[in-house]
């Protein structure tokens, strides 16, 4: 749309326009006075997309209030316009304002104390990847150690139940647990490895 | 210097021109929605 052709027609030739029915003289309006319009309410908010908001919410109020036939500003549809985005504009800041804000900080973070204990695919490679590593380790330690070490963590058997299947007392059994624990925990140091999430 | 620029350009260009079509398409159906409104009212 030329320039020149849009200031041919004044505002008030094209709001009667448009009250009467000729949807293209609200575009010539939009396009004469966006920019004015658009400026002033982005040095305000000096945010693209919230600009844009109270933009196409002051023209909301804009057609409302023509369509409707309550207008009543000739001559002065421009102050008229932007009075509505200043007004839009008060109420942007008042609402924003009374919504609680949070900033997370170098020392604080709140998403810190959310968190999602659902694990996911690769808690559960990791997982594996440590039950693997513990399994082998399992292998290399002494048969007494092993045998007592199997029972109770994957079969879930009590000390006295070991003590009984094993043919040895029941402190025997407790200390070949304590011994396959000390050398697996010597094992993972010799070795290097994570056993950790 | 790309700050400036950008802050720069918003100000020359104004809106998108996706936000000028919204408020145009809103103003075209503006009667046919207040009607279609009413009517909703009316039968509740």
């Amino acid at each position: 749309m030329q320039i020149s052709q849009l200031h041919q027609q004044t505002d008030a030739h094209l709001v009667n326009e448009y009250i009467l029915g000729d949807e293209k003289s609200l575009e010539k309006l939009i396009y004469k006075h966006k920019s004015k319009i658009y400026n002033f309410i982005f040095s305000k908010v000096l945010d693209r997309d919230i600009a844009e908001d109270i933009f196409q919410e002051t023209f909301i109020k804009v057609i409302k209030t023509l369509k409707n036939g309550v207008y009543n500003e000739e001559g002065k549809f421009l102050s008229w316009v932007m009075r509505i985005s200043h007004n839009l504009v008060i109420d942007y800041f008042r609402k924003s304002n009374r919504m609680p804000k949070f900033e997370a900080s170098d020392d604080y973070d709140v998403f810190q104390f959310i968190t999602d204990n659902t694990p996911n695919a690769e808690n559960n490679l990791i997982k594996d990847q440590v039950v693997n590593d513990l399994q082998n380790l399992i292998t290399e330690l002494p048969e007494d150690q092993k045998e007592v070490l199997n029972m109770r963590l994957y079969r879930d058997m009590s000390f006295k139940e070991i003590a009984e299947i094993t043919g040895v007392s029941i402190n025997t059994a407790l200390g070949r647990m304590r011994y396959a624990i000390i050398n697996l925990r010597k094992m993972v140091e010799d070795h290097q490895i994570v056993l950790t999430q | 210097m790309e700050q400036n620029y950008f802050d720069k350009k918003h100000f020359v260009n104004g809106p998108r021109p996706l936000v000028i079509k919204r408020i145009l398409a809103y103003s075209k159906y503006y009667n046919q929605n207040k009607k279609e409104f009413k009517d909703l009212e009316k039968s509740d």
